[in-house]
């Protein structure tokens, strides 16, 4: 982490500075669920992504508004360095240690008490519920203490550098970068989309949080046309939950589906995208024909601006047997309706 | 079909989640026995010690309550009992009382529960609706054992003494408790009652396993709504569980009466608020005087208190296995040692009488095929065990640290080959070193003592 790789390839690829590590940790906060992180550099900003598993993915960008100075310089086309089978050759492109970054990001505090190293950030607490992220009374930046974050990347094999600095204090730290691993990212098809909701983030982290106290494996998400409009459920072993957004013109934002559409996810993944609910403002849940889900979070961070956490989970296969198990749920699910 | 249902508003919901985090303490399941005007949750401890229940009222608590007896075939029950783990029934109404005005969006508008039963092709589910604001609707549906719930008697007829106090003035009593005592001594004389919250030495060897602990809190009786107790009866009973009493009740502003008799004998503990009876009863233990004589007038008590604490080394063979295996731990309420001439005294070994078998019974409804609880080898031994907390001559709960105690005799005996008499003498010497706590100890009297459990090997 702190070797300093080979000779510096001349000026840096890329340079940029941000008032703050606090935005830029909450963001990538977001997707700590895995502990590498596929960095591309290019002149809009910088783009983390991470995946587990194949079937779960997720992306930071951070957009060089995010930065008070951004510069990117990339590298004319160098026929012999290229690498040919890159998709995007022509973009600095590496691998880092995202667990690395995040530590070295918090090191002066930029972490919330609730979000530190140690808990996870799963939203157990239901007290830890309120957005975090706004500013406090107390927070360095309030006090006047803003520190500076410096990033530099020189070149292909050479670190990922941050140098912190804070009321006098200076961290540099170089993370090592890897090589990347070309992960292609799963396929959302857009123009197949079969529902797509808008809502506030919140909403989904209060449904998520209450589904996860039955401990289940599952969660199954179905949109339909008419009154439950939008259902999450989930069972384990202690009994099954569901939340319904009935009323669902007042909630959703945005509620498009063409036909009932149900799918089931893995909850523990989409458990992982809590702290993105609890940050983000507005989600943006799309699915498309496969069942692949797309959650996009609206974050607004401090000082304005907004940026975007996006996520894509794969569903599981639905089974026929499975598919009778939820018809005849939901018909109970209806003589419920009835009764109340 | 619905056998129960009901409906609870947010206030009332966080009383609830009050209930049930006092029901957590006692036990990881919850009992509710639902009739046609009530909901009683109630929770049992798995030494059978302690007791909780809460008595929902359904007209008083409940905004709506409505109560079906399910269709038996052969007559109509008249009420519906199940257990549910309580974990499941927390997570569902955990803690989201908090803050109605921060989480003004997710705020509990209404909650429903219905409970279904039956036979055919209904599901047997505990369901939970809760209405929040903007319509979101959560669902749970929890599963169920349909079992009847144990219930703990406790006889109001017998018990002579009683004292009520307010819940906030408990609650801080509590908070002096030293947090690793385990026992609470309850004492009145002269107009003074004292609290002492204690833990007595244990000792391994020349290892201290528990370092001697003592806490007294002396309150006139004239803080008392009411005081009509026996002087000078000491009553112990557990400071885990009497906290976990208080950490519910002192939420309330109310009276908490506590009604007992004597020593070995159940105590009750009791409150109620807005259409919720609270219920306690938990096993004392203490002093006991032979339990084979009928409750004497406490002047002899103090006489004849400890058999087995005093009962020399010459402890015969005699003696039935149960007092053997469970060192009878010096019990006794810590401030009364250094006032007693008399415990010098070597007493008769006075083995427990069959008795106690009965008194449990008394407790507890329905005991019999309840798990076994710390793994028994021996049927017989874990008969006499299963009775020690309100044995006379053993006048400590089964807890884990005289289970410790026994195993280390045990092994002491099974090791050398020695004769039961001799494994006594082990456990003898376990138990003497936690009375140093006396400071009428003599010296010479320790060391002796101390070079006694070498010579057992």
């Amino acid at each position: 982490m702190s070797a300093i790789g080979e000779e510096d390839h001349g000026a840096p690829i890329f340079k940029a500075v941000s008032s703050s590590a606090r935005q830029l940790f909450q963001l990538l906060n977001c997707i700590r669920f895995a502990s590498k992180a596929q960095v591309q550099i290019s002149n809009e900003g910088l783009r983390f992504a991470v995946e587990e598993s194949r079937v779960m993915q997720g992306i930071v960008f951070l957009d060089k508004a995010l930065f008070t100075t951004f510069n990117c310089t990339i590298p004319e086309p160098d026929p012999p360095n290229d690498d040919p089978d890159s998709l995007t050759p022509d973009l600095p492109n590496f691998s880092i240690s995202l667990s690395a970054l995040l530590e070295t990001l918090q090191i002066f505090g930029a972490a919330d008490l609730t979000t530190t190293r140690f808990s996870k950030p799963d939203g157990d607490a239901y007290g830890s519920n309120i957005r975090p992220g706004r500013p406090n009374a107390f927070s360095n930046q309030a006090l006047g203490m803003a520190g500076v974050c410096r990033l530099s990347y020189a070149g292909i094999g050479s670190p990922f550098s941050i140098i912190l600095e804070e009321s006098g204090v200076t961290t540099t730290c170089n993370l090592n970068t890897y090589e990347p691993e070309g992960a292609e990212e799963i396929p959302f098809q857009r123009d197949a989309m079969q529902v797509k909701i808008i809502m506030q983030a919140r909403w989904l982290f209060d449904a998520v949080s209450e589904l996860s106290s039955t401990s289940p494996s599952r969660l199954d998400i179905t949109a339909h046309t008419g009154a439950p409009y939008l259902s999450l459920s989930a069972a384990g072993p202690l009994g099954s939950a569901s939340v319904e957004f009935s009323k669902g013109r007042d909630l959703l934002e945005t509620f498009t589906v063409a036909e009932k559409w149900t799918q089931s996810y893995k909850f523990e993944m989409i458990k992982a995208a809590a702290e993105a609910m609890r940050l983000a403002s507005k989600v943006s849940v799309r699915g498309d024909e496969q069942g692949v889900l797309s959650l996009q979070f609206m974050v607004e961070v401090e000082g304005g601006g907004v940026s975007f956490v996006d996520f894509r989970f794969v569903p599981f296969i639905r089974e026929e047997d499975e598919e009778d198990e939820d018809s005849s749920q939901e018909e109970g699910d209806y003589e419920d309706d009835d009764d109340a | 079909m619905a056998v129960l249902t009901f409906s609870i508003n947010p206030e009332a919901l966080g009383k609830l989640h009050d209930a049930l985090v006092c029901l957590g303490k006692f036990s990881e399941a919850v009992c509710l026995e639902a009739s046609s005007d009530r909901l009683v949750l109630t929770a049992l401890n798995s030494s059978k010690s302690a007791y909780a229940s809460f008595t929902l009222l359904g007209n008083k608590f409940f905004s709506k309550y409505h109560y079906k007896p399910p269709r038996s075939s052969n007559q109509a029950k008249e009420k519906f009992t199940c257990k549910i783990y309580n974990k499941a029934l927390l997570s569902v109404f955990k803690g989201r009382v908090v803050d109605p005005i921060r989480e003004k969006d997710t705020a509990i508008e209404r909650c429903d529960v219905s409970v279904e039963d039956g036979e055919g092709k209904t599901r047997s589910r505990f369901i939970i609706k809760i209405i929040c604001r903007h319509g979101v609707l959560k669902t749970y549906r929890l599963t169920f054992e349909s079992v009847a719930p144990m219930h703990a008697l406790f006889v109001k007829e017998s018990a002579n003494n009683s004292w009520s106090i307010s819940s906030k003035t408990l609650r801080e009593f509590v908070e002096h408790f030293g947090p690793g005592t385990e026992q609470l001594d309850i004492y009145s004389e002269d107009g003074r009652v004292s609290f002492t919250s204690y833990t007595e030495k244990i000792m391994s060897g020349n290892e201290i396993l528990k370092q001697p602990l003592h806490t007294t809190i002396a309150v006139d009786t004239l803080e008392f709504g009411e005081f009509v107790v026996e002087e000078k009866l000491h009553i112990v009973i557990s400071v885990k569980d009497f906290k976990s009493i208080i950490a519910h009740a002192g939420i309330m502003n109310t009276m908490v009466q506590a009604l007992y008799s004597r020593p070995t004998s159940p105590m009750q503990l009791s409150y109620s608020e807005d259409g919720i009876l609270s219920e306690f009863i938990l096993m004392t233990i203490g002093e006991s005087r032979g339990a084979s004589a009928p409750p004497v007038p406490n002047t002899s008590r103090a006489n004849s208190k400890r058999p087995a604490l005093r009962q020399p080394l010459e402890a015969t063979s005699s003696s039935k296995r149960a007092t053997i295996s469970m060192p009878p731990p010096p019990t006794t309420a810590g401030p009364s040692q250094g006032r007693e001439p008399t415990r010098a005294r070597v007493s008769r070994p006075s083995p427990p009488p069959p008795q106690p078998s009965l008194q449990s019974e008394a407790l507890f409804v329905t005991e019999a095929e309840d798990d076994r609880r710390w793994d028994p080898t021996n049927f017989d031994e874990e008969e006499d065990e299963m009775l020690l907390w309100d044995t006379p001559g053993n006048k400590e709960p089964v807890t884990m640290n005289s289970g410790h105690l026994q195993a280390s005799g045990n092994r002491n005996g099974s090791t050398n080959g020695h004769s039961g008499q001799q494994v006594e003498d082990g456990d003898q010497s376990y138990t003497i070193p936690t009375q140093r706590l006396a400071p009428t100890q003599r010296v010479s009297e320790v060391c002796e003592e101390s070079v006694l459990w070498p010579s057992t090997h």
